[in-house]
Order: structure tokens, then C-alpha cells, then sequence
């Protein structure tokens, strides 16, 4: 299993073979994107896989909360409001794990580029501004490999809210925070809920290793300043020539997959 | 949070009684929960059910997740955190708090055994599971796998993809496959007995069920008696 910080490993830990080769390099390569509702994140997400596609480059989206295994049950749980933090917590990274084990690790493998819109910072934010301990997210997606290229998208949180409010009549229950008790009134909750989201990203973005572009700047701008980062990642990604799937030998070469631990 | 650590027992009073029911495939499990409920019910203490998978919230996530042999353990090890913390803030806290006996149809050592046999590091799954409520008393059925063969055949014709292992490749006959897959589970339940103290009983499920069941309320009516629970109660 890639990235299972050290300290968290028994000795019964060794003597099970992992799922996933221990500090795995994997020939393609993952880039994420990650920012608060609003950032403008998932439209420059898209720009890039046009822009890959055109490239003739071997792309694939994933979106958070996808998995067809777990969706139909998040779904439910969430209109009947009956979520918990840490069981919500749970679920969301149910859904990364069986996204990651089914559709993202495959393609990594054979040396494609997977493009996710949202990664493990995505919960580490939202979770912690729902009162989790950081220390147990942490643990918690131990299982997810960093992402070669992570960027942050950031605008200040109250722009994000008026383009949110902007495009949609109403807000939902748990986008708005609203089962944090944070204000009767919608609106006024999801932009205090956004604004505890954005510190937390703030907060994360040396640690996780999160590259920055200013989500205010126009479009076309911030999606030349992406592909410029994406240009280098992928620099480091080898020809598509081998036909072993397999995760890389170890070369002492620039990480693949890193480990969450420091 | 810290780990559920098996070897620490902190303390246990609490009004109600969580119990525990664990063992592989077609030991009779389900036997001996339909023999026990109306039992406890009969002499006056009030019983309800929980288990691995049964929470309501991830039902659906479950059948679908058994539906796609391609899904993977460490997806299994997270549905199963899920599942388990949905039922101890749904419903076990407050009703071991009411003074209820919960009985669970497997629990968090189903959920390790399924996992570990899948190479789901240890480690990260301890800091997944919830670590409370620790049950008070926890009945281990165990029984040879060929025996259980028989009965999780009798019961439901050809064994389930993943109870006979056949996701993790043992044999391409599902038969042998179940006896070698259960044969691995009883290993790892072998591990967590090792770690465990007195509240872990282990049971001969190869005997007769009305024995099996005999046992169990013995040492039911042994926690029940006891007069520090009876004070916890009366409080």
C-alpha cells in the first residue's frame, strides 16, 4: 500500500504483502486540482484534458465522489441529513479508494494521465473545517498516493460565493455547512463554511505541496500558467514504449508517487 | 483518535451489554442469534441487533460493492469503517446507554479477518475502525471448513465470489477455494484471539446448535448476574 506513513506500520504490518508495492513509481502521471466550491477549478480541469486530448495524449478525468460504489449510498445519506462527520469522512474516502484502486491506479500503471478534480487536500479541508482531527485524516488517506502535480486555485472565499450563488438557485444542505450549525440562514452558512474551508487551505498548501495560480486572473491566463506546470510534469513522464504495466523499478529517479509522510 | 488496541480493556460498565458474535462462513451464526433473542427477551432484558454490514446507510453501497468483483480491499476496509461507526452513532451508543443487550452478527473482527486476509495493512485499518463502544463479551464459533462447507451449502447452494475467496485467486474450483479462504480467515481470527483477553470465548461450533447455544447463555447469564452490573444498572 503506497504512502502508509511509517510509524503507522506493526510488525504484523511487514509480514502481510502489501495491495500496492511500497513506494510504488508508477510510468503516468497523476495531476490534481483542488481549491473551494467556486474557485473555478473543475473549468480549468477541463481546459487541460481538451488540451491533452488535442495533444493526443492518453487522458482521463475523475471526479470526487464518483465511485459507482459508493455514490447511490453518499447520495441518500445526504438528503436524508443523517451524516456524521467521520462517517462522511469515511465514505469520502471509500470513494477515492475504490476510484483509486479501479480506475486510477490501472491507467497510472500503463502509464496514462489521470487528471482528478479534487484529491486527498480536498477532504484533509472540508473534513478538518467539520471538526476532524487532522492527524486521524492523515491516516486516513494514508492509501492515496501524491499526486505528481497538485495545484490550488485560489480566489477569496466570498468571490466564490457570489459566483456560486451566481449560477445556482439554491444552495445544498451540506455544501452549505448547514449540519455545522454554523447559521439558520443558507447563504450566510456556506460562506462561513467556505471561509473556514479556504484557512484550511491555506494551511495546507506547503505541507501537501500544493502549487498555487490565483483563481482570479482570467481564464485563458490561469490555464497558461497550468499547462506551463503541466509541461514539466509531464517532461519527467516516459515514452509510452514499454509494455510492462507494472509499477517502475526503483531508479533513484525524480518520485512517482511520493508518500504523504514528510 | 487512538487505536483499538485488543489487548487494553478499559473499563466496560456501561447499563447495557454489547455482545458479540464472530466466526467465518457457515458457522452457524445466524442459528444461534434467532435462538438467543426471544431467549433474552423471554427473561426480561430487552435485545436488539446490529452487525458488519447492516447499517441502513451503506446497504446499497455493500450490494453494489459485491456486484463488481473488480472492487478492491482497501474500498472494502473503508465501507466496512463506515458501515460500523453509522450503527455505534446510530443506534449501539444510546441503546447501551439504555440498558440494552446488543448483539452483533459479526463485528469489528469480521472486519479485520475479511481485510488482513487481503493485505490491508494492520496498521491503517485499527486507525480506520471505530475504537468504541469494546464489546463486553465476544463468542467465537469455530469449526472445521469442510464441516462449514456442508452447512453454507446446504444453506444457500454455491458459496458467495468473495466468502470463497475466488477475488483473491486460492482455486478455480469454489469449492476448494471456500475451504482454503475460510481456512485463512481462521487464521486471522487465530491472530486476534491471540491478542485478546478473557472476553473472548471461543466456541466448538461443530457441536450440536442447542449446545453451542448453551454456552452462550451460560456466559451471558454470568455478565448479566454480575452484581456491578446490576448496581450500573440501578443507577
Amino acid at each position: 500500500m503506497p504512502g502508509l506513513v511509517a510509524k503507522t506500520q506493526s510488525p504484523a504490518a511487514a509480514a502481510t504483502a502489501p495491495v500496492y508495492p511500497a513506494s510504488a513509481r508508477y510510468r503516468g502521471r497523476l495531476i490534481a486540482v483542488e481549491g473551494i466550491d467556486g474557485s473555478g477549478k473543475s473549468t480549468q480541469l477541463r481546459l487541460l484534458l481538451r488540451w491533452l486530448q488535442a495533444a493526443g495524449l492518453p487522458v482521463h478525468l475523475t471526479a470526487w465522489n464518483s465511485s459507482p460504489v459508493v455514490h447511490e449510498a453518499t447520495r441518500r445519506a445526504k438528503r436524508e441529513r443523517s451524516l456524521q462527520p467521520l462517517t462522511f469522512s469515511l465514505m469520502h474516502a471509500a470513494d477515492l479508494a475504490d476510484r483509486l484502486e479501479r480506475e486510477i491506479l490501472p491507467r497510472l500503471r500503463a502509464g496514462h494521465i489521470v487528471l482528478a478534480d479534487r484529491w486527498a487536500a480536498t477532504a484533509f479541508a472540508r473534513d478538518a473545517a467539520r471538526g476532524c482531527d487532522p492527524e486521524w485524516l492523515r491516516r486516513l488517506y494514508a492509501f492515496a498516493p501524491r499526486p505528481h502535480l497538485a495545484v490550488y486555485f485560489r480566489v477569496p472565499p466570498d468571490v466564490a460565493v457570489a459566483r456560486i450563488q451566481g449560477g445556482r438557485a439554491e444552495l445544498r444542505y451540506y455544501e452549505a455547512g448547514m449540519d455545522l450549525g454554523l447559521s439558520p440562514e443558507p447563504a450566510e452558512s456556506f460562506r462561513i463554511f467556505q471561509r473556514r474551508v479556504a484557512e484550511h487551505y491555506e494551511s495546507l498548501a506547503a505541507p501537501e505541496r500544493l502549487r498555487t495560480i490565483d483563481g482570479l486572473g482570467p481564464v485563458a491566463v490561469q490555464q497558461e500558467a497550468f499547462r506551463h506546470l503541466v509541461r514539466r510534469t509531464l517532461r519527467r513522464r516516459e515514452p509510452l514504449t514499454a509494455t510492462d504495466a507494472g509499477p517502475e523499478a526503483s531508479t533513484g529517479a525524480e518520485p512517482a508517487t511520493g508518500e504523504w509522510d514528510e | 483518535m487512538s487505536d483499538a488496541g485488543l489487548s487494553t480493556s478499559p473499563p466496560r460498565l456501561q447499563p447495557g451489554l454489547f455482545v458479540v458474535l464472530e466466526g467465518g462462513d457457515g458457522t452457524g451464526r445466524s442459528t444461534q442469534m434467532r435462538l438467543l433473542l426471544p431467549w433474552l427477551e423471554e427473561n426480561g432484558w430487552a435485545a436488539t441487533r446490529v452487525g458488519l454490514g447492516r447499517s441502513t446507510l451503506l446497504r446499497r453501497a455493500f450490494r453494489s460493492y459485491r456486484r463488481t468483483p473488480e472492487a478492491g480491499p482497501q474500498t472494502l476496509a473503508l465501507l466496512y469503517a463506515a458501515d460500523l461507526r453509522a450503527q455505534v452513532e446510530g443506534s449501539v451508543r444510546s441503546d447501551l446507554a439504555s440498558g440494552f443487550v446488543v448483539i452483533a452478527d459479526r463485528w469489528i473482527g469480521a472486519a479485520r479477518a475479511r481485510c488482513q486476509v487481503r493485505g490491508v495493512d494492520p496498521g491503517w485499518l485499527e486507525a480506520i475502525l471505530p475504537e468504541a463502544p469494546l464489546p463486553d463479551i465476544t463468542f467465537y464459533l469455530d469449526a472445521d471448513p469442510r464441516q462449514r462447507l456442508a452447512r453454507e451449502i446446504g444453506k444457500r447452494g454455491m458459496p458467495d465470489f468473495r466468502e470463497s475467496g475466488r477475488d483473491l485467486g486460492l482455486d478455480a474450483d469454489p469449492l476448494r477455494a471456500f475451504v482454503r479462504y475460510q481456512a485463512l480467515l481462521d487464521r486471522q481470527y487465530a491472530r486476534i484471539a491471540a491478542g485478546a483477553d478473557a472476553h473472548w470465548i471461543r466456541l466448538d461450533a461443530g457441536a450440536p446448535p442447542e449446545q453451542v447455544q448453551h454456552e452462550i447463555r451460560q456466559g451471558l447469564l454470568h455478565l448479566l448476574r454480575a452484581p456491578d452490573r446490576e448496581a450500573a444498572r440501578d443507577e
